[in-house]
């Protein structure tokens, strides 16, 4: 099992790319997450823990342990979020008293009795772009809600942190973070990092606590601390932001508002150095420590479609057009399903009790439940999934601009795309790549158990896309 | 292809590129340059570390200043100045400061915990400004890379300007200047200096935009200078195996400490409570105290509220910057003057060398992560180590090339001014060769222990030497008794002026705790200190002519013979004596004359080793 520690703002734009990668197959199971947060209650922290509100009992999230956002302090226990009464009480020796306002200025660490902006930062309320207030939130409250991280670090087969320079929680931790949790697995653990750099503007307001410029520096001296102290305690990692003279397709975005995801290509190509980071890295000469860039190709926008991720057994075609085509055929078929929901329930196709239909009634029978009502279960099930694949392609759609992925895929996948791309599908077409990917079921198995086990009808409607997948690579 | 990374307009050939440096576009402009997004408690220590790495270490360059346009920096070249030369002149003080104290509670643990290389804090405070708490100002604290960082809030109390004011007109900041320009020169001449390195800390780089082409003193580090510390400094390691850091001393200007410090050692070490040795004067009384083990943390578990967390923190491996080796309580004065050097051992007491030197030798190499330091190791870096190793291996050094140990009489003892060390040693006679220059300190021969009977015709530099006479005393009584003035008592112990009342010239006396077998009395060095027996000595050419034959007739021959020693001791004090006498006459003593062939009797020092002593052949009648 993979880790995937992902911190801050940054790190759950990457995480959720990660998970939407692992949906589709481009990254291969199993990797697990553990996403540090300050503020668990955003859009962006939502939108992760839900996958984009398409997990459900019947659905899990495709990247596991997301769907928690771990506070890197114990906000909700703690007494002050005056970052100053986190340290200095009123039985505070005199030396301690003088350190704190030796390390602070009034600004982040306020005054005795202070008020307003002479109180310092307050904590609860965020970390209002001051990195060296965070780092020193966190690392003051080491142990408690951060516990389980060391523990999994050190089960990990390899760790990925994932995160970037800039604001005030992740730029403030990250460094702590990976000193941690270097200490706790050792030297010979591997450990890669992904870190995003300028890759959105903020709106040009006056006043905030926070505007670009406050980035850039949270930037710049990130950078220079990690260059100094961090990177040595990395196997390899990765930095991506906007070059100085962007093309369009790679320059800044706006931020999005109300906390909500940025949508960019920069927490992908973050994401692909999960791929990228253990097939540069030479373990013989583990010392070297090596940093890389991405270059983008202008004249092909599109380029990381062509690059290969994971190669799911069966298919001959390791590129990420090539599993977005499958994520769109299968939403195609899964559409069918629905418009052709008695077909599918009653087993009114070709084959039907001889393939799924048998299956499903058998398992029907072990649960007690009607032959159609529990097919309608695992439609509703298949169409769940489908709303996760639909969640997936429509991002990289907005990333991409509704690429063509043609060329992408193995034959049956492509031929099916072209069908769908023209306007030429018909539900038969689903339902034949149903009864064909009937011949993978007993091969396909199901998803990695986790925890609990998923209900039969969700059971098999994994199986099903599974089977699905297995033909369409066949 | 278009590389994606902020700063770069480069085209890329290759869908990867290494980033193994960082970018100089990175980095914000001075304007925006912001110290609390170092994402570290240390953001002030790392601010420093940057403004003083932007420096430029070409001659003349102009250099940047953030500060003029970013008013909220609290870093700067010239406070990080005002800092360094406001240490070295005792403007400010550094205190050290375990962070993993009691006192400092969950902050000092933090703080530790994230760079335990940091968990000994050097804190810089104004040894004149009030600060809270009764304390004094705290304005700066150390750091391995930038050596010093300001405190971001004095600022508002005008303290910068005050500070500059008071730096910039001190009559000593030159002597300040050159006595670091002269620290400087112990890391180049160990190999550790390189503040143009790729990888230099920005304190060398600072230093060197600092001092330039500064010439050192010389030998001030040793003579008027405190080691104030110790800090762990950055440093370009000289090959893999060695570290990156380095835990070293600073100079504090304090004229005449080289000297307070050797006085130190004629007092007696005594070993004290709770890992300390004092030096105890003739009166008892504890001058000063060695530090010879860290507080002991255990025994303040109470004062904070860190449940004894200190108890636990080991100080293996870090002794010098917990405190081993610090000199503590310095009173200003001493009851007396010790006239027994104690670097070696006693007949029955242990000295420095066993008490404190050789276990803060061995604490020394646990810090310096060395097998072993030896007192070659310490000259080669003195700075590496405190004062009560550096100043009494550097002395010990000095001492022993000139001769041995000597034990000093009354008289010298009260002598010895502040700011000029007491002699500790003497000419070996059997090092001496008739002929050569007349040594200025003799170690008597026929002493037992590692101590001599010293007698000193004076000391001190050339600058203040300090007239004590003995030598030519000694001449004087061997001159009385080659006129048949003076004569050794029946006893053997003293010789008496008789034709003057009886007053003793020289002899033995009983100390406390030994017998001094050659003790030069007052009277005979009355004598020498006026020009009543000089005259006198002027009136008797041809006398004076036949003592300055017989004397220079002795002392050839083998020189670990017992009589050749003690006859060079003879002719030592009668040439300091002849000198003195012809010393502005406008004379000079012809080589001849009718010499003693035979002394009458001797002086007994000790055994085989007796002063012979001559009458002038006409007095008897030879």
């Amino acid at each position: 099992m993979d880790l995937v520690i992902a911190i801050g703002g940054g790190g759950q734009h990457i995480a959720l790319s990660v998970a939407r990668l692992l949906r589709i197959g481009a990254l291969a199971e199993p990797i697990e997450a553990f996403v540090i947060d300050a503020d668990s209650d955003s859009r962006l922290a939502g939108k992760l823990r839900s996958f984009g509100n398409t997990v459900s009992a019947g659905c899990q999230h495709p990247l596991e342990g997301a769907e928690a956002i771990i506070p890197p302090f114990a906000r909700d226990t703690m007494k002050e979020t005056a970052f100053r009464r986190i340290f200095l009480d009123d039985r505070a020796d005199p030396l301690e008293r003088e350190l704190f306002e030796l390390f602070y200025d009034e600004e982040s660490g306020g005054v005795d009795g202070g008020a307003g902006l002479s109180a310092g930062v307050d904590i609860g309320k965020g970390m209002f772009a001051n990195p060296s207030v965070g780092s020193a939130v966190f690392a003051s409250s080491k142990g408690g809600a951060m516990d389980p991280l060391f523990g999994r670090a050190r089960t990990a087969a390899r760790i990925f942190v994932v995160g970037s320079f800039l604001g005030g929680t992740g730029a403030g931790i990250t460094h702590q973070l990976i000193k941690l949790v270097r200490e706790a697995v050792g030297p010979a653990k591997p450990i890669y990092g992904a870190f995003l750099l300028r890759w959105f503007d903020l709106p040009a307001t006056t006043g905030q606590t926070v505007d670009t410029s406050t980035l850039l520096a949270s930037m710049g001296h990130g950078l220079e601390y990690f260059y100094r102290y961090t990177r040595a305690l990395l196997d390899a990692s990765v930095l991506l932001g906007v070059p100085d003279h962007p093309t369009p397709h790679i320059k800044a975005v706006p931020a999005a508002l109300e906390n909500d995801e940025t949508v960019s290509m920069y927490p992908l190509l973050a994401a692909y150095g999960l791929l990228m980071l253990p097939d540069k890295t030479d373990t013989q000469a583990r010392a070297m420590h090596r940093t890389y860039g991405l270059s983008h190709d202008e004249h092909d926008p599109a380029w990381p479609l062509r690059r290969k991720w994971n190669t799911p057994r069966g298919s001959r075609d390791a590129t990420l057009g090539a599993r977005l085509v499958e994520a769109l055929v299968l939403q195609e078929v899964y559409a069918s399903f629905r418009q052709k929901d008695s077909d599918f329930v009653d087993f009114d196709y070709e084959k039907a009790r001889s393939t799924w239909g048998s299956l499903i009634s058998n398992a029907a029978r072990l649960q007690h439940d009607r032959e159609s009502a529990f097919a309608r279960k695992v439609l509703n099930a298949l169409e769940a999934r489908g709303a996760q694949l639909r969640f997936v392609t429509q991002w990289f759609n907005t990333v991409f601009g509704d690429p063509d992925l043609s060329l992408f895929g193995d034959p049956r996948a492509r031929q099916l795309y072209a069908l769908r791309k023209h306007r030429q599908w018909k539900a038969p077409d689903a339902f034949k790549l149903l009864i064909d990917a009937f011949q993978f079921e007993s091969a396909a198995g199901a998803e990695r158990a986790r925890g609990h086990q998923p209900d039969p009808d969700a059971e098999l409607a994994m199986k099903i896309e599974r089977s699905l997948l297995a033909a369409l690579r066949s | 292809m278009i590389q994606l990374i902020p700063g770069s307009n480069d085209a890329a050939t290759t869908e990867t590129f290494a980033l193994d440096q960082k970018k100089g576009s990175w980095q914000p402009a001075p304007a925006h340059l912001r110290t609390k997004s170092f994402p570290t408690p240390y953001a002030q220590a790392e601010m420093m570390s940057h403004v003083l790495g932007q420096l430029l270490l070409d001659a003349g360059a102009q250099q940047p200043q953030p500060e003029l346009v970013n008013a909220r920096l609290q870093q700067s070249f010239e406070r990080w100045r005002l800092l360094l030369l406001g240490l070295v002149l005792g403007e400010l003080t550094l205190e050290t400061v375990d962070l993993r104290r009691p006192e400092v509670d969950n902050l000092g643990a933090m703080l530790a915990d994230l760079r335990p290389e940091c968990r000994f804090l050097g804190l810089l405070r104004d040894a004149r400004r009030q600060g809270s708490e009764g304390r004094r100002l705290l304005v700066g604290a150390a750091d391995p890379m930038c050596l010093f960082w300001c405190a971001p809030r004095v600022g508002r109390e005008n303290y910068w300007s005050d500070l500059k004011t008071r730096i910039d007109a001190s009559a000593e900041r030159a002597d300040a200047m050159r006595l670091l320009a002269e620290w400087r020169g112990w890391f180049e001449r160990n190999g550790l200096w390189s503040p143009g390195h790729e990888s230099a800390p920005p304190w060398q780089k600072a230093l060197q935009v600092l001092l330039g082409e500064t010439a050192p003193s010389t030998g001030v580090l040793s003579s008027d200078a405190r080691g104030v510390g110790p800090l762990r400094l950055g440093v370009v390691p000289r090959n893999g195996s060695d570290g990156s850091e380095v835990i070293v001393f600073l100079p504090q200007r304090d004229i005449g400490w080289g000297a307070r410090f050797a006085e130190l050692l004629f007092f007696q070490p005594i070993r004290g409570d709770g890992g300390t040795v004092n030096l105890v004067d003739p009166n008892g009384r504890s001058v000063v105290t060695v530090r010879m083990a860290p507080r002991d943390a255990s025994r303040d578990v109470g004062a904070g509220r860190g449940n004894g967390r200190a108890d636990t923190a080991t100080t293996a491996g870090v002794e010098l910057l917990a405190g081993v080796g610090r000199l503590e309580a310095i009173a200003n004065v001493a009851r007396g003057h010790g006239q027994a050097h104690w670097l070696e051992d006693h007949p029955n007491a242990q000295g420095y060398r066993s008490l404190v030197l050789n276990p803060l030798l061995a604490a020394a190499a646990a810090s310096h992560r060395r097998a072993a330091v030896t007192e070659a190791d310490v000259l080669a870096f003195p700075m590496l180590f405190p004062d009560s190793v550096r100043l009494v291996v550097a002395q010990a050094a000095e001492a022993e090339a000139g001769g041995v140990r000597i034990h000093l009489s009354r008289e010298v003892i009260a002598k010895v001014e502040s700011g000029v060390a007491a002699p500790q040693s003497g000419a070996l006679l059997s090092h001496w060769t008739p002929g050569d220059t007349v040594p200025r300190i003799v170690a008597v021969p026929g002493g037992e222990g590692a101590l001599a009977v010293g007698l000193v015709e004076r000391f001190g530099t050339p600058a203040r030497t300090i007239d004590v006479g003995e030598l030519r005393a000694l001449g004087f009584a061997l001159w009385l008794y080659f006129l048949g003035e003076a004569e050794l008592r029946s006893d053997g112990a003293r010789v008496i002026w008789s034709a003057d009342e009886g007053k003793e010239l020289f002899g033995r006396v009983v100390l406390p705790n030994a017998e001094r077998p050659l003790d030069v009395l007052r009277d005979a060095l009355l004598a020498v200190r006026t020009d009543a027996e000089r005259a006198r000595a002027r009136d008797r050419l041809a006398t004076l002519q036949r003592f300055a034959m017989t004397w220079r007739a002795l002392g050839d021959g083998e020189s670990d013979r017992p009589e050749v020693m003690c006859a060079r001791l003879g002719r030592v004090a009668a040439e300091t004596f002849l000198a003195w006498v012809m010393d502005g006459s406008g004379l000079v003593l012809g080589r001849f004359g009718q010499r003693a062939a035979t002394p009458v009797e001797h002086y007994v020092l000790n055994g085989p080793f007796r002063l012979p002593l001559f009458v002038d052949p006409h007095v008897r009648g030879e």
